[in-house]
């Protein structure tokens, strides 16, 4: 991953690519070959696998599945219907500046 | 990546994960941009920017009606890029190996040159 090529440009202390958490994105590395949740905008979210990051939120993510969240107004009632669109993509990068947040896997509860 | 970067340019690209994609050069992939538009091509370059060239370019506009578009080359700049559709086979850690061994590899040729002035 990115990580990986950090690591090659300034040999930083060998603890570095463990598990220790110093900045925040230490957090989504231990994340790393997880299912994650990503939060884009235009009210896109994706479900994937996390291959690869960079400080941009560049990612890889494999077998993702992306839902679009649409507005539709119903022309009588004025209702707002919200209408989400499903697909699979099975390996997609994703450019960092789209991104709004990313969470961590699920855990077992749910 | 093209051949005429600049060493802050191969760095850049060093450190991100721009040097993925340009280890798919020659390889069909299919960029989504902000605007919904679909692009489906060969991809020649690559640069530090995500700026990305590309051959044999079939465009499908966002509008599902309008009929796809064939183009021989086209440029798409990087900022307007929302995903890129890798092909499902690629050995990720693989290609990233590659390609930063092949940048820091030409950069430290740079600088023993430079050293040997």
């Amino acid at each position: 991953m990115a990580a990986a090529a950090v690591a090659d440009q300034n040999p930083a202390p060998e603890q570095g690519l463990g598990t220790s958490v110093e900045e925040p994105l230490d957090l989504i590395r231990l994340s790393l070959d997880e299912r994650i949740y990503v939060k884009m905008r235009n009210d896109r979210e994706l479900r994937g696998r996390l291959h690869a990051y960079d400080q941009h939120l560049n990612m890889i993510l494999s077998e993702v599945e992306e839902t679009v969240t649409t507005v539709e107004i119903d022309e009588e009632t004025f209702e707002e219907l919200y209408k989400q669109t499903k697909r699979i993509i099975p390996m997609l990068f994703v450019r960092g500046d789209g991104v709004i947040l990313v969470a961590p896997p699920m855990r077992a509860t749910s | 990546m093209s051949a005429v970067s600049t060493v802050l340019e191969r760095q850049r690209s060093s450190n991100s994960l721009v040097c993925l994609l340009q280890g798919v050069e020659r390889k069909r992939v299919t960029v989504e941009l902000r605007d919904e538009t679909a692009i489906e091509g060969l991809i020649t370059s690559v640069d530090c920017y995500m700026n990305i060239e590309m051959g044999d370019v079939t465009l499908y506009p966002r509008y599902s009606g309008a009929a796809p578009q064939k183009f021989d080359s086209f440029f798409i700049s990087g900022k307007h890029i929302r995903y890129v559709h890798l092909p499902d086979h690629i050995d990720v850690m693989g290609v990233l190996q590659k390609q930063v061994k092949a940048l820091t590899k030409l950069r430290s040729k740079r600088h023993e040159k430079q050293t040997l002035r």
